[in-house]
């Protein structure tokens, strides 16, 4: 490992902290602030990542696949000055309403680097208002589909394009100012990456990637080396894991996708296996390459841990992550990284009342475990809302958050009128009364005065 | 008009005391630290008192004001051993605190242990009570569950009582009838009330900065005014301040209602001494580096102002009062380099201390640190670390770095020393170039300023890593705290959570809301023998509508009365604030307003320091000699100075090493450095990456 190449790979990682810190700082959405769900990354010019931050794990895999099929989609046809949007989880992503940003970065006319963001979004279209879509079967109802698309081209802003995306959610306002501020934030590192090329040469910049990615790889072999092999049912899960060369999680016994929203891409499911195998790693050296490729996964395409398109995917993080975490740690005995999902609702106006629409998630507990800080590793940087903004915002306030014998209980009430709400698959089922279901949906009508009762099991029970 | 005003900062190691008088005369000194922290402030009054021929009695019976920057309260803090803590809330929000609204620290560990529980569960009771956002009473405060929670928490032996109810920064009135009632119950017990100590909004934020307030509050009440009586039997006559957290000063009084404000009572001096010397060296915007034992503070001056934020952590607590925004990460002098399993060579955070501290230092360390890897490279003297009063053992620092870094990396000693070195700088450059960018600024439009005894060291090579053109090395660097305490000015910042839309504000109310807020600012102040000139910053906490992140903008008026003139230039101004923060800005969608915040400043006169006249640029009759350092580029025969030797107008160029009590000062090569009027040492680096 040379120095040199150890501090500009140093470097790297310190871009995409910046970039990540930066992002979340300027955004405008609750996914990205209150619930951290974006990532920043920087991938060589073949699409091998180099570096990455995150403010939650389910993007851990996610960019770099998407930037493999970004770098297909457009084989020769990248070009100084263009910014690429894709959301599609079925181009490397994960679940609907997750956006990434990509930037190509040029040198000497030569494709060399990619900066990519990554981030959710309050809506983009779809059966209800918000990211989940508990009713879909298929991917065209949970929401817009966004297969790899230039937001800029040459430098010129298609307006076009951006338009028509932005014209297909129901918080504009949000989309557009969160698609700039990840356009910016791309674009800067790559001006970085462009000042580390002239200042330091290209041969010792891609000699740090390498290293970097090599780096990771060692740290990765050294963490499983003390793994063994093993196998573990749960409900809704069996694993098999052999340990080798390279460690071996194979998924071919895991139930096959059901015509829900209960599903998992490659990229989700590969994000699971890293926290639940790695995550110290992670946590400690960042991400790269040589992390992503450090297990080898086996998943049946149609099974809920490698969906086959055009299935419907926007349950899967909360109802099938949760059971192959738990598998995992069975099958490795170690703690399970995920907690069975929070309860949660999605409370929005009443559909059909106007073009614009905030949806909220409200989940205002986690479970604890005895003696610990926060909630597990699949939260990420979330942070449970406060109630006396929640009141100033109008729409519910809560009357209670507090530790019982059975964990935590919450219990909101409606104030506004007009108001609307999903309960969100996975955990256990929040209490609702005075409640109706609005005729051939599984939307809730929310007069003022509903009272909405979340219990958050103990962690450790 | 009294003679003589005293600065006093009491770090880990050393009490610096700096004492000015009103003809521009400047004298510092240090003395150890002591246990009780008033021991060693009342040593050095005595020390500073010979040197100017005084003794201490009759310098206090002359000194009009003692300005004291202390670590009580940080250090109960970072060592929880602060008073023992009840907590009053709302019935239901008992847990609050706990829960840290699920804030991790570590975002991929499942199972980070949770801190040091200050206010433990069982002293924690919720109260019935509520009040609405609107101020309308919903549930009436239960009297009686106060005085069964009071005598609980009294017979548990508490010594503080904080109280936090939901929307009280609206209504406090439930808080206040509270503290009355415990009062009349436990006069003995020391009650902080959230709406005094942080009216705004987000019980969280609110929560945990008064239970940090009475957990700390006893310990820093009884201090103040141990110190006070002790002055005061040394025939003190002046006022006794201490340093806050917003870089103002406050009255001992108030300072033992606001405790918390006091957690960065001591680096703030340094920040406040920066602005100082940066405006008579010519510069408005600073980086502050503090390079100690254990850590690497990073502070930004913009325009002569220190960067503020209300999103401080200390001790795993979450303090949300306006504080100066301060950097830290783990790359002091007794920082342990090592190779991870990956092979990686890491620096920190782990820090050898004080104690054992360095190998160098002989005390039984045996790991490589930072100080052990400036000495192999030459840039600390062996035979000139603290003046001489300490000798370094450089074959100690060769061996741990053989036996941890370089044989394991198959390097030489010297090798490995530089590779360190380059990692630890490295280390700091991504740190200040995060701490810049994240607020939109770019680290090449600053000056550097180093202080603390190691800041010196790395300077000139940040300067280049960063891109930056010049570094100040403060004359007064030994004592620069103390410096800061003695320039700082009497501030009161106050808050109060206002919603309202923008678009057809109520100007009459929000008038009347300032002027409240001003009255009594000026009223916290109370000392106007001390200055009769104010100054009244006032400022909003703005944001989109719908949105999560607020920009405070200061109030764009000339005028004690704001008018709709004004609004609209705050709301462009705003707008632009926030295209540079946040990349975008949406001048017709709606604003609305979170909080209004009030600044008074009691403003006094700095002191008027005599600056000397240039002379010859030569330098030559300070060179001690010359010897080899390593830089990034490899070895050069580099001069030393006897720093006491240089003067005002002397100029020299790297590579070279200036050598002085407490700190050497290294000047890269290429880079030329000019001893100004006032003793700093103003390094160019030519804007050289």
């Amino acid at each position: 490992m040379t120095l040199a190449a150890q501090i500009l790979g140093n470097r790297f990682a310190a871009l995409a902290h910046e970039g990540a810190a930066g992002f979340a700082a300027m955004s405008r959405s609750p996914q990205v602030i209150e619930e951290g769900q974006y990532a920043c990354a920087i991938l060589d010019g073949d699409g091998q990542l180099i570096a990455q931050d995150q403010g939650e794990p389910s993007h851990l895999a996610a960019i770099q696949a998407t930037a493999e099929y970004t770098l297909d989609a457009f084989a020769f046809d990248l070009t100084e000055g263009d910014v690429i949007l894709t959301g599609d989880p079925y181009c490397g992503g994960t679940w609907s309403g997750v956006l990434t940003i990509i930037v190509p970065v040029f040198w000497d006319g030569d494709l060399k680097f990619l900066s990519a963001v990554r981030f959710a979004v309050a809506d983009l279209a779809g059966n209800v208002p918000g990211p989940f879509q508990p009713d879909a079967h298929e991917i065209w109802q949970e929401s817009l589909r966004l297969t790899p698309v230039k937001l800029v081209k040459a430098g010129a802003p298609q307006k076009d394009v951006r338009n028509y995306i932005t014209r297909n959610t129901r918080a504009t306002a949000l989309l557009d100012s969160d698609l700039t501020t990840a356009m910016v934030t791309a674009t800067r590192i790559g001006e970085q990456i462009i000042g580390l090329i002239e200042n330091k040469g290209l041969d010792l910049i891609n000699a740090a990637a390498t290293q970097r990615i090599e780096y990771g790889a060692a740290r990765a072999k050294t963490a499983l080396a003390g793994l063994t092999s093993g196998k573990a049912s749960v409900e809704d899960a069996s694993v098999s894991i052999t340990t080798g060369d390279q460690v071996h999680v194979d998924l071919s016994r895991m139930p096959v996708s059901e015509e829900n929203a209960n599903n998992m891409t490659l990229a989700t499911t590969r994000a699971v296996v890293l926290v639940q195998l790695l995550s110290e790693v992670i946590g400690d050296a960042g991400m790269s390459q040589g992390i992503l490729d450090a297990v080898k996964i086996t998943a049946p395409e149609g099974s809920t841990v490698n969906a086959a398109f055009p299935a419907a995917l926007s349950c899967g993080w909360r109802v099938v992550a949760p059971a192959l975490s738990a598998a995992l740690a069975q099958a490795t005995g170690t703690i399970a990284a995920f907690n069975p999902a929070p309860p949660m609702v999605i409370l929005f106006d009443e559909i059909g009342s106007g073009p614009v629409t905030q949806p909220i998630a409200l989940s205002p507990g986690f479970s604890t475990f005895e003696g610990c800080a926060g909630s597990d590793a699949a939260s990420g940087r979330r942070r449970i809302i406060s109630a006396e903004e929640t009141e100033a915002a109008g729409r519910v306030n809560l009357w209670h958050r507090q530790i019982g014998d059975n964990g935590v209980t919450a219990e909101l009430t409606v104030t506004a009128d007009n108001q609307e709400a999903i309960v969100v698959p996975g955990g256990l089922a929040p209490e609702i009364t005075g409640a109706t279901v609005r005729e051939r949906s599984n939307v809730l009508t929310l007069p003022a005065g509903a009272k909405i009762t979340f219990t958050y099991p103990k962690g450790d029970a | 008009m009294n003679k003589w005003s005293l600065g006093i900062d009491v770090g880990g190691t050393f009490t610096d005391i700096v004492l000015t008088d009103g003809a521009g005369a400047l004298h510092t000194t240090k003395t150890p630290s002591t246990k009780d922290q008033s021991d060693g402030v009342l040593n050095g009054i005595g020390k500073i008192a010979e040197q100017v021929g005084e003794t201490a009695e009759s310098l206090l019976s002359d000194c009009g004001i003692v300005v004291h920057g202390t670590t009580v309260a940080t250090n109960a803090l970072l060592e929880y051993r602060g008073a023992k803590v009840g907590l009053l809330t709302t019935d239901g929000f008992r847990d609050e605190l706990e829960f840290r609204r699920s804030y991790k620290e570590s975002t991929f560990n499942p199972r980070l242990e949770a801190p040091e529980a200050i206010c433990p569960r069982r002293m924690r009771v919720g109260i019935p009570e509520r009040v609405s956002k609107a101020a309308e009473v919903l549930i009436p405060l239960d009297e009686d569950a106060v005085r069964k929670a009071v005598s609980f928490l009294k017979e548990e032996g508490v010594q503080a009582i904080a109280v936090c109810y939901l929307f009280s920064f609206i209504s406090p009135e439930h808080e206040r009838r509270t503290a009355e009632i415990i009062n009349e119950m436990a006069p003995e017990i020391y009650v902080t009330l959230s709406c005094d100590v942080l009216p705004e909004i987000r019980e969280y934020e609110r929560v945990s900065t008064t239970v940090v307030n009475a957990y700390v509050g006893p310990l820093i009440q009884s201090y103040v005014s141990h110190l006070e009586k002790k002055l005061r039997a040394k025939d003190f006559v002046g006022e006794l301040f201490i340093m806050q957290s917003n870089g103002g000063m406050l009255t001992a009084e108030e300072t033992g209602k606001q405790a918390v404000g006091t957690l960065l009572s001591g680096p703030a001096g340094g920040v406040t001494a920066t602005g100082w010397v940066g405006e008579m060296a010519g510069y408005n915007d600073l980086m502050i580096v503090d390079m100690g034992g254990t850590s690497y503070d990073i502070s930004v001056i913009q325009n002569l102002t220190p960067v503020m934020t209300t999103e401080s952590w200390l001790a795993r607590y979450r303090i949300a009062l306006p504080m100066l925004d301060i950097h830290t990460v783990g790359a002091g002098g007794g920082s342990i380099a090592w190779i991870d399993d990956g092979g990686a060579l890491r620096v920190g955070p782990e820090s050898a201390g004080s104690y054992p501290g360095p190998a160098c230092y002989g005390r039984g360390g045996t790991r490589p640190t930072t100080t052990d890897v400036n000495l192999i490279l030459g840039l600390l003297n062996p035979d000139f670390f603290l003046g001489g009063e300490m000798t370094l053992d450089l074959e100690a620092s060769r061996e741990a770095v053989r036996v941890h870094v370089a044989d394991p990396l198959g390097l030489s000693v010297d090798e490995a020393a530089q590779a360190i070195s380059e990692i630890v700088n490295n280390n700091m450059a991504n740190a200040s170039h995060l701490v810049t960018t994240r607020r939109g600024l770019d680290p090449r439009d600053f000056a550097l300023v180093a202080a603390g005894g190691a800041g010196a060291l790395h300077a000139g090579r940040q300067a280049e890593l960063l891109g930056i053109s010049s570094v100040i090395v403060p004359a007064t660097g030994p004592v620069f705290c103390a410096l800061g305490d003695t320039v700082a000015h009497l501030k009161v910042s106050d808050a109060r959570t206002y919603f309202a839309s923008m678009e057809g504000i109520d100007l009459a109310d929000l008038n009347a809301r300032f002027d409240e807020m001003e009255k009594a600012a000026r009223a916290r102040l109370a000392s106007q023998n001390v200055t009769q000139n104010f100054e009244l910053r006032r400022s909003l906490d703005l944001r989109y509508e719908g949105e999560v992140h607020e920009v405070t903008v200061p109030l764009k008026t000339r005028t004690r009365r704001v008018t709709s003139l004004n609004i609209d230039a705050t709301l462009r101004a705003f707008h632009d604030q926030h295209e540079k923060l946040f990349a975008h800005k949406d001048t017709a969608h709606p604003v609305e307003l979170l909080t209004i915040r009030v600044d008074v400043l009691g403003l006094r006169e700095p002191p008027r320091v005599n600056g000397a006249d240039f002379g010859d640029e030569d330098a030559s009759g300070a060179v001690k000699g010359t010897r080899p350092i390593t830089f990034a580029d490899g070895p050069h025969e580099s001069t030393v100075y006897d720093g006491a030797k240089l003067q005002a107008g002397h100029f020299l160029s790297g590579p070279a090493a200036i050598e002085s009590w407490g700190t050497t000062i290294i000047v890269c090569p290429g880079q030329e450095a000019l001893i100004d009027a006032y003793g700093n040492c103003i390094i160019e680096n030519g804007g050289h990456g």
